[in-house]
Parts: structure tokens; C-alpha cells; sequence
């Protein structure tokens, strides 16, 4: 029986995560670990604090209280204490994310293979070739015509924009991704294919994922683990299968019993 | 401070007088003083644009205000100074602010490169070698390279000062893939002293490798946009390229048709209403030193050699 | 001998909070021990809770009380109050599971779901694509459909792609919920071809096995689960 050694060290390590806004909470004491090559889904309704909490994990908002510890290449670091430049490094190098409105991820006035070439001259390389041809590759791993390498992302459908979002953050190798609402507002079957092709890149590439949604059935088929939010807190968390399908939390149970077959 | 002189423009014209009322250089001290120390700071951390307080001109922005400011504060009684606009000394807005600095601080006026102690330059570098103790001012309208690429001020502040370069090569990428080159053929972008990228102002990108341990001081001021940036004496400056597409600078298969100059920049000037056109060098103080120069020689002998006709229109060059 | 699985003074309750905060006691103080090699029938009326036995068992269900000892990697594990991250080491290593419905995402080929357990242990496609060609044509799913996403397909082609991707890994442990099901008599003796090739390679069974015949070939013990006297929903 073969084991990874990253299989012994959680990837990122959340301690009780709150952020206030004034008096209003956002989150409040969250907590959780999340492992090399594990999907972890973020359930709730709007308002909830699902893309607050992603956003405090993420680095792209100050928590008011917690830690997140995230075990990059260069070592352990708290994303929330770290100097700004190490943090921005790690983000742009190791993380990614794919946001719910495409014309937050993307440069809309940039061509597709700009989109994808930027973590890459960001991280230093300066060889218009190479750029040319990892953006080509990506292209292609993401079901995107290589001939439209030099279209900008606003000729692209909506599938396409998530798609280019996806190889835009997954160019430079990172080891985990943040999503807040992929899916939502794509059509039933661009949706399977955007799953489709999640779910490969995670096994293919060891990839680790935080994602938000409210639905429970892209989560079902995606996700490894849960976290049940309602206003603000975490009501309930384990194993997606046993989450839904085995509820404990009257919220859940409503949850669950309000769609259609999960 | 008010002492009277002679204007030592070769058109030789006499502006005898400096206005009365005026404190010297127009500028008030004060201002004078903090925009010194605005220059201070720039010299300090090379292509790094450091806001400051810019006064209202008696011109309009886009005139060169802020190069003018930073010229005021600089100059003083025993300065010559020199002033163009694309390269000519007779243009428009060279003449004017010429005047205006003879008559509001009776300094010295010259045409002549190697003369001035201070260069007022719009669009951009002279031909002739700049020398350590002369200073080159730029009169620059944008002086954020990364303004068109990334709207948001705050974000573009953060960029710098993370070093975060990435986006100003996305720009080269887009216009590799879009026209096979990169079609930057002005304000090209440079790196200064391996940290900032900088806006090396409107001048052509023909200019840039002169920039690059340059033995003068250069000095960028941008009156509109309230900034003031710098690039120390010998300083290095790396104009933005991809190792597979490397800088290059414009060439011209036409020499200077009037003096001949297979290695400056060239102006296209049309002659007539049918397109006839002729090439001449952009720095007029260049191209008639050449001239002059070429004159000298041939009265002292190297006669027939290098007719001045025959380089007009040919491919030929002298 | 050695044991693989030990439930030991199990207890479950379901509350429904949505329905009036109804509980619904399913195992009380319910104890069993499944050694290595051997192949447990659990049998007991409809709605006695053995499907529930063995959701519990892989994790599926949250155990209310009590313990299941689960023989992992060398050690033994408690599966109550386990981590999520170690239920999924344990699932990926030591627990197979066949259920009766197969639960794919859209438009991935038959072929890929049936190798998915091979490739989430780091088996590289080429070494896992032939394994799964043989399970496909010994249960019969005609080679035009390997490429075709599963969802399309009848109630017993599905079902022989689960007990594909079932048996594709050798486990520790398996957990088979009437997985003959559905299948024709032909399938059907295929599918107690494999399971019985799984004992012989070491693999110890629970399952739910309806069929007598089938039950009596397969299993070496049968384990009848009680239905609770106080079957009455109480508050």
C-alpha cells in the first residue's frame, strides 16, 4: 500500500476565522483543514458568509480574528500575518482564483493567450515563444480552440470565460484553487463540462480546491468535504455524502429536503 | 538678480529686457524649495515618480508645466539653457519658454547642445553626447506606464512597490501576437535601475538606449499629473523586451538630406503637394553643426569629396 | 483470528427536525465482527436497517454512539469521530463500496468512471485502462458504450459500471449492497464470479444479498439485524 508523503500535511490550516464588518458579522469563528488534492465545498444561501469566509482564506481580505495557516513551498505561513509581497507571491504563484463574474478574473481588453501569459512574465519568464506555447497548451487542456489564442475574452460564451479563468490561474502550477460560484449561470450541460473538467485537473494535477456554491449537487459530485453556513457561522461540516445524506442540523435537513434530488 | 544680457540665440534677436515685478524664475521660493526637495527624493530612488504640489503656469498643461517647474527650480543666474520640441530649437513652444526664462530670470539662451547646462526637452533626446553636469529636463504628460493596462491607481501604486511587472508584459505579448513586433514606438517602457518601470516620456524609442548610463541628469516632470521622477547620472535603463524579440530601434534606409546622417533621427517632411518628401535630421542644432562642420572641412581642402547636394534622396550616405 | 471491522454497542438515531423533530431509532447497542477472510450475509426484514449498517460502516451515515473499528494501513481506527480526510484515506485504501445507484458527473465516458478508483491511488491511465477493458466485457457492456457518459444508460448497464468501478481495486474490505440486483441471470452469475474472485484474493465481505442462492454461495456467515422493539417514533 503506497501512501503520498503529502498525504501527512494539511495544505492549509483555517483557525477560527471571523471578520465583523462594524457590527455586522460576515463569519464567525470557522475553522477547518483542508488536504493536498481535497475539494472542500462552501453551502449556504446568499448572505450567508460563504464568499467572506473564501475571501479571508484567500488573501484578499483581512480577517478580523483567526489564522490561516497555508504550508507553501518556501515553508509554513499565516497568509493573514505575512508581508504583503510574500503573500502576493505565494497568491500568484501557488493559489488561484476563479471568480463567480468572469470580468473579475479576466482582462477583458487582453487576448486569451495575454490572459494566460501574465502569471507567467509575472513570475519572470521573458521568452515570448515559451509563453506563446504553455498558453496554446492550456488552451487545449481546457477544451478551448487553439485558434482563438488571440481573441479577447469578450467575443468568448460564458462556458468559455470559465474555462480561460481556470487555465488563466492553473499556468503556473499552483497547488490550490478558490472558486466562488463557478457554475452558477451556465447552462445545464456547459455546467457538466466545467465539472467535468474541474474534476480531471483535481486528480490530474494533485489539486487542492475551496469552492462556493449554493448548489448541492455541484457539490455532491465535486466536492470531498463541507461546510453547512448560516449567517455566518458553520452549522454543520464533515464528508459531503454524509452531509447530504445523512444530515444533522435542522438547517441541513432543510437544505437538503428543498432540492431536487441531490 | 535682474542683470540685463543678450539673448544668444543665432537669430541673434535682443530681448534686453527682464520683467520687472517677477521674483527670479517666476516660482516663488517656496515652491522653488519644494520642488527641490521633490527632485531630491526622485534622485534618490531612480524612476520612482514622486508626487509634488504643481503650481498653475502661465501656460496651458500639455505645454511642458511641468518641465518648466522643474527648470525654475533649478536654473540659476549662471545657467545657459536650452530648450526644444521635437528636436528643433525653433519650434513654437521651445521659443516661448526660451523667452519666458530669458525675461523672467535673464539666463543665457543657447541652441547649441554642448553649451547649455540645462536641457528643456519635449519628445526628445539630442543627437550629441550629454556630459556629467549638464541636466536634461522632460516635459511628460503621462508619467504612469501602467495606466492604460491597470485602471486602478491604487492597484498600479501596489504594483510598483511589489515590483509586479507582469501586466507591462502582457502589453509587449499583445503586440507581438497581434502585429509580429512590438509596435511601441514611443514612451516605450524601461526598467530603472533594475526596480521601477518608468515612463521614459513621448520621445521616441530611437532615444531610449541614449538614456542608459547616461552621463547627465535626467529629470521628468509632469505638471498636470503632479509628478517628478529621475534618473541619476550613469544609471542603468533596460527598455522592456522578450528574450526571442529583443529592443530594437528604428532605422532608416534615407540619410539626412542635409547633412547627411546615416545614425539620427530622421523627420519626414513633405515638400510639395504631389508627395515629394525629404528626410532630415530631427535635431536641427545637430544637423547644422554637421554642416558647419562639413563647411569647415571643405574650405580647407576635402574638396569634391562629400558634396552636400548629392546626399539628397540617395541611399548613399556621408 | 485476526478481525478487519468491529461495531461494537452501535447506536443511531435519525431526527428529523424538519418533521416535527420525529426520531427514528434504527440500532441499539448493535455489535459485529467481521474477520479477515470471511463474507457476512446481513439478513433481517425490509427497512430493518441494512443498508443503513453498511452506509454506517463506510462513513456514509453519522454514527449517533458506540464505536466501528476499522483495521487500516496497520493500525485500527475508529470511524465515530473520525476525520473527514482520514474516512477518505480509509475509502481510497482499506473500504469498497457497491450501492445500488450509480452517482456520475455528466458527459464522463463509462470507461473513466470505472478507472477513477485506480487513478485516485496514483495508477497512471495505461496500467488502469486495460483492467477496466476486462470488468467491461466480462459484465457484457457492449465496447460502443465504453466511451459514452453512463447517464444515458438502462437501470442494469448502470449497474454493471458501479460493480466495474467497484471491483477495478482490491480492498481490504468490501461492502456490497445487493449488488445482483437489477441483473439478468447471466450477469448475475458474473457479478458472484467476481465477488468470488475477490474472497479467494483475501478480501473480507459484508453484503445484501436478496437472492437465497446467491446469498448461500457467498456467504461464509449470516448476521440477522433486530428489528428495534420500540419501533414507535418517540419524541
Amino acid at each position: 500500500m503506497c501512501m503520498k508523503d503529502s498525504d501527512h500535511i494539511p495544505l492549509l490550516k483555517v483557525k477560527s476565522i471571523s471578520k465583523y464588518y462594524g457590527r455586522r458579522i460576515g463569519c464567525h469563528g470557522i475553522g477547518f483543514e483542508l488536504w493536498p488534492g481535497e475539494v472542500l465545498g462552501i453551502v449556504g444561501e446568499s448572505g450567508s458568509g460563504k464568499t467572506t469566509l473564501l475571501n479571508c482564506i484567500s488573501g484578499q481580505l483581512e480577517p478580523s480574528e483567526g489564522a490561516v495557516w497555508y504550508a507553501s513551498n518556501g515553508g509554513v505561513i499565516d497568509m493573514c500575518k505575512a508581508p504583503e509581497p510574500q503573500r502576493r507571491l505565494v497568491m500568484r504563484t501557488e493559489m488561484g482564483t476563479v471568480y463567480q463574474n468572469p470580468r473579475d478574473g479576466l482582462r477583458m481588453h487582453v487576448s486569451a493567450g495575454g490572459n494566460i501569459g501574465e502569471r507567467l512574465m509575472a513570475n519572470g519568464l521573458r521568452h515570448y515563444g515559451q509563453v506563446r506555447r504553455k498558453a496554446l497548451n492550456w488552451l487545449e487542456k481546457v477544451e478551448i480552440d487553439q485558434e482563438r489564442i488571440d481573441d479577447t475574452p469578450d467575443t468568448f460564451s460564458g462556458g468559455m470565460q470559465q474555462r480561460l479563468q481556470i487555465a488563466r490561474n492553473l499556468v503556473t502550477g499552483p497547488r490550490i484553487i478558490f472558486m466562488d460560484e463557478p457554475t452558477s449561470g451556465l447552462d445545464v450541460s456547459v455546467q457538466a463540462r466545467l465539472l467535468d473538467l474541474l474534476r480531471g485537473l483535481v486528480t490530474e494535477l494533485d489539486l487542492s480546491m475551496v469552492m462556493v456554491t449554493h448548489d448541492l449537487a455541484v457539490t455532491r459530485l465535486l466536492a470531498h468535504r463541507l461546510i453547512v453556513m448560516k449567517d455566518g457561522e458553520a452549522v454543520e461540516s464533515g464528508l459531503t455524502d454524509q452531509v447530504l445524506d445523512d444530515p444533522q442540523h435542522p438547517y441541513t435537513q432543510l437544505l437538503v429536503s428543498s432540492i431536487l434530488q441531490p | 538678480m535682474k542683470k540685463q544680457f543678450k539673448e544668444q540665440s543665432e537669430t541673434g534677436s535682443d530681448l534686453s529686457c527682464v520683467m520687472e515685478g517677477y521674483n527670479f524664475a517666476y516660482l516663488d521660493e517656496q515652491t522653488k524649495r519644494m520642488i527641490r526637495r521633490t527632485i531630491l527624493k526622485a534622485v534618490a530612488i531612480p524612476g520612482y515618480q514622486v508626487p509634488f504640489g504643481s503650481r498653475e503656469m502661465p501656460l496651458p498643461y500639455g505645454w511642458g508645466t511641468g518641465g518648466i517647474q522643474v527648470t525654475a527650480s533649478l536654473i540659476g543666474p549662471e545657467d545657459t539653457l536650452k530648450v526644444i520640441d521635437q528636436g528643433a530649437d525653433d519650434t513654437t513652444n521651445a521659443v516661448s519658454i526660451r523667452r519666458f526664462f530669458s525675461r523672467t530670470a535673464g539666463v543665457h539662451t543657447t541652441t547649441r547642445t554642448r553649451e547649455a547646462t540645462i536641457i528643456q526637452t519635449r519628445h526628445r533626446i539630442p543627437e550629441a553626447h550629454l556630459r556629467n553636469g549638464q541636466i536634461i529636463v522632460y516635459q511628460v504628460p503621462i508619467p504612469e506606464p501602467l495606466r492604460f493596462i491597470e485602471p486602478r491607481a491604487k492597484e498600479v501604486l501596489r504594483m510598483h512597490a511589489l515590483k509586479e511587472y507582469g501586466i507591462m508584459f502582457v502589453k509587449l505579448y499583445e503586440d507581438i501576437s497581434r502585429y509580429g513586433r512590438i509596435a511601441k514606438a514611443f514612451d516605450y517602457p524601461v526598467l530603472v535601475n533594475d526596480r521601477y518601470v518608468m515612463s521614459p516620456s513621448p520621445i521616441p524609442k530611437f532615444d531610449n538606449p541614449k538614456m542608459d548610463r547616461m552621463p547627465a541628469l535626467q529629470i521628468f516632470g509632469a505638471g498636470r499629473e503632479k509628478r517628478i521622477y529621475a534618473v541619476p547620472p550613469y544609471t542603468k535603463v533596460k527598455s522592456l523586451d522578450f528574450e526571442d524579440y529583443p529592443f530594437e530601434v528604428e532605422r532608416w534606409s534615407q540619410c539626412c538630406a542635409l547633412c547627411g546622417s546615416d545614425h539620427s533621427y530622421l523627420d519626414e517632411i513633405i515638400t510639395d503637394d504631389q508627395g515629394s518628401r525629404m528626410y532630415v535630421c530631427s535635431d536641427t542644432d545637430y544637423c547644422s553643426q554637421r554642416l558647419a562642420g562639413r563647411d569647415r572641412d571643405f574650405q580647407r581642402g576635402f574638396k569634391g569629396k562629400i558634396p552636400a547636394s548629392s546626399a539628397i534622396g540617395t541611399k548613399k550616405c556621408a | 483470528m485476526k478481525w478487519m471491522i468491529d461495531v461494537d454497542n452501535l447506536n443511531k438515531n435519525f431526527f428529523l427536525h424538519t418533521q416535527g423533530e420525529a426520531k427514528i431509532p434504527v440500532f441499539r447497542d448493535f455489535r459485529l465482527k467481521l474477520k479477515h477472510d470471511e463474507s457476512v450475509a446481513l439478513v433481517g426484514p425490509s427497512g430493518v436497517g441494512k443498508s443503513t449498517l453498511l452506509r454506517l460502516l463506510y462513513g456514509n451515515y453519522k454514527i449517533g454512539s458506540g464505536k466501528i473499528l476499522v483495521r487500516h494501513n496497520g493500525d485500527v481506527l475508529n470511524m465515530a469521530g473520525a476525520d473527514p480526510h482520514m474516512i477518505l484515506h480509509i475509502r481510497k485504501w482499506t473500504m469498497g463500496y457497491v450501492s445500488q445507484f450509480l452517482r456520475v458527473i455528466p458527459r464522463v465516458p463509462a470507461i473513466q468512471v470505472v478507472m477513477e478508483p485506480l487513478k485516485v491511488r496514483g495508477v497512471s491511465e495505461k496500467e488502469a485502462r486495460p483492467r477496466a477493458e476486462v470488468l467491461l466485457t466480462r459484465l457484457r457492456i457492449p465496447k460502443r458504450l465504453w466511451s459514452l457518459s453512463p447517464t444515458t444508460f438502462s437501470g442494469g448497464e448502470q449497474q454493471r459500471i458501479n460493480i466495474a468501478r467497484g471491483f477495478i481495486a482490491t480492498y481490504p474490505v468490501m461492502l456490497l449492497d445487493e449488488p445482483t440486483a437489477s441483473l439478468d441471470p447471466v450477469n448475475s452469475r458474473t457479478v458472484v464470479e467476481i465477488i468470488k474472485e475477490a474472497l479467494s484474493q483475501g478480501t473480507s465481505v459484508i453484503g445484501i444479498f436478496h437472492d437465497e442462492d446467491i446469498r448461500n454461495s457467498l456467504a461464509s456467515r449470516r448476521v440477522e439485524i433486530q428489528p428495534i422493539n420500540n419501533h414507535n417514533c418517540s419524541k
